[in-house]
């Protein structure tokens, strides 16, 4: 059987950084709470589970299930920089449809890993067989609209005041959608 | 005279046989539309069993990888590594054979392509796909012909285009027989005979009749279990032998 760690691919940034791309394994506990942990709370506000809570962690690796939730790490020497994960739904309406999470390290950001990422993302989604992909973030995240628009989402909706930030301020929620069929393969 | 179109083998030789078979007293001819390597476990035997019979085969973007490395690292993490693991156990003739191969021809039945007219790495898998490239069709872009046949996406369907310039998929009857009209154009994909993605596990193909203008798809069952070992054993992903299952 193929270890899960086979399966990865290089990439290269717009600095010319070389990154590798590959599943999350159980091996990647400890490295994973590490990112978390010198993350700014600005970058993780948005994030829907308190990761740096321990137990959080350790109840995702107990239950991973890549035909439910498919981690992709982003390493650069071996040190982990970027997470994002395609979320799927194995029955009902919305078994065609996957969500998109990805949290990436700052000192990564304007470096185009989290297009590489969700490029990467889309394609394993045509390969898993999903239609449509979902992704919802504050809309004042100009960085983050600008980067799925360019992975080829477009914004179908915006819902105002829906969330509110950790400060309790009331946010507006862009809702962006993608045909995987109509992006997928691009090279 | 009667064409098997059969396409996106995938080193799949239980159903390659099974399809073969059950083809033989239904065809004259067969044309195969590429793929004949990636994900499954079989790849010496699938390229050698399409040299034996002769058949018209024509490139998938998987043979291309072969031959292209920059290609397969292009490819999504679990393709690029069943490329890995096919280009290290492909005999060098089977391997140039598959470089040898054209990217689309004009056969003379009508277009043959793997992804699509424009290119190997193509989809037409939505409306506004088939829409373009049966507008390209209908102003001779490829040739004179209203008949295009593809693959790649691992689905059986016919678009057509009509008198009017209206596109939409055509109900395809459960072994029926679709007439299809010399006015008319016509994008026809057989669905896959290795890897069905339609959630009918089994392999699909089409046989066109050049004379009636007919088409009539096949589904035909294999040796499944027999496949999903020789994936496993070969240490290739489980979601390989997985997906064989339900067809998806």
């Amino acid at each position: 059987m193929t270890s899960i760690h086979e399966l990865k691919k290089t990439g290269m940034l717009k600095d010319g950084t070389e990154v590798v791309l590959r599943p999350m394994d159980k091996t990647d506990r400890r490295q994973l709470g590490d990112f978390f942990n010198r993350l700014p709370p600005a970058v993780l506000q948005y994030v829907r589970n308190d990761v740096n809570e321990p137990q959080v962690l350790d109840k995702w690796f107990a239950q991973l299930d890549y035909s439910k939730v498919f981690p992709l790490l982003a390493l650069v020497d071996n040190k982990l920089v970027a997470n994002a994960s395609l979320h799927r739904v194995a029955y009902g309406w919305r078994k065609h449809l996957a969500t998109i999470r990805i949290v990436v390290d700052p000192e990564f950001h304007q470096k185009g890993l989290g297009t590489l990422m969700i490029n990467e993302l889309v394609d394993l989604a045509h390969e898993f067989g999903v239609e449509k992909l979902m992704v919802e973030f504050p809309l004042k995240a100009q960085s983050a609209l600008f980067m799925f628009k360019k992975a080829g989402f477009s914004p179908r909706a915006v819902i105002e005041g829906l969330m509110k930030n950790r400060h309790g301020e009331n946010l507006d929620v862009v809702i962006m959608v993608m045909d995987v069929a109509a992006y997928a393969g691009r090279i | 005279m009667r064409v098997a179109v059969i396409s996106d083998i995938h080193a799949n030789i239980e159903a390659f046989q099974a399809v073969l078979c059950d083809l033989e007293h239904r065809a004259d001819q067969v044309l195969n539309l590429g793929d004949l390597v990636g994900y499954n476990a079989s790849p010496n035997e699938c390229v050698e069993l399409a040299r034996k019979t002769g058949m018209h085969s024509i490139q998938g973007n998987h043979d291309l990888a072969i031959c292209n490395p920059k290609l397969a690292e292009k490819f999504n993490i679990y393709a690029r590594k069943a490329i890995l693991w096919t280009k290290e156990n492909l005999t060098r003739e089977n391997a140039q054979f598959l470089c040898n191969l054209k990217e689309s021809s004009m056969a003379s039945c009508g277009l043959a392509c793997h992804g699509s007219p424009e290119g190997i790495l193509s989809y037409i898998e939505l409306h506004f796909q088939a829409r373009a490239i049966l507008k390209k069709m209908k102003k001779g872009i490829w040739g004179a012909t209203n008949i295009c046949f593809f693959g790649h996406t691992h689905k059986s369907i016919i678009w057509r285009m009509d008198v009017r310039g209206k596109v939409a998929p055509v109900e395809i009857p459960t072994d029926g027989v679709i007439s299809l009209s010399q006015e008319e154009f016509y994008l026809l994909n057989p669905g896959s005979v290795g890897q069905p993605r339609d959630f009918d596990p089994r392999s699909s193909y089409l046989i066109f009749d050049t004379v009636n203008h007919t088409v009539s798809f096949r589904l035909v069952d294999y040796d499944r279990a027999a496949t999903m070992k020789k994936i496993i054993a070969a240490g290739l992903p489980e979601l390989f032998a997985d997906r064989l299952i339900h067809g998806n």
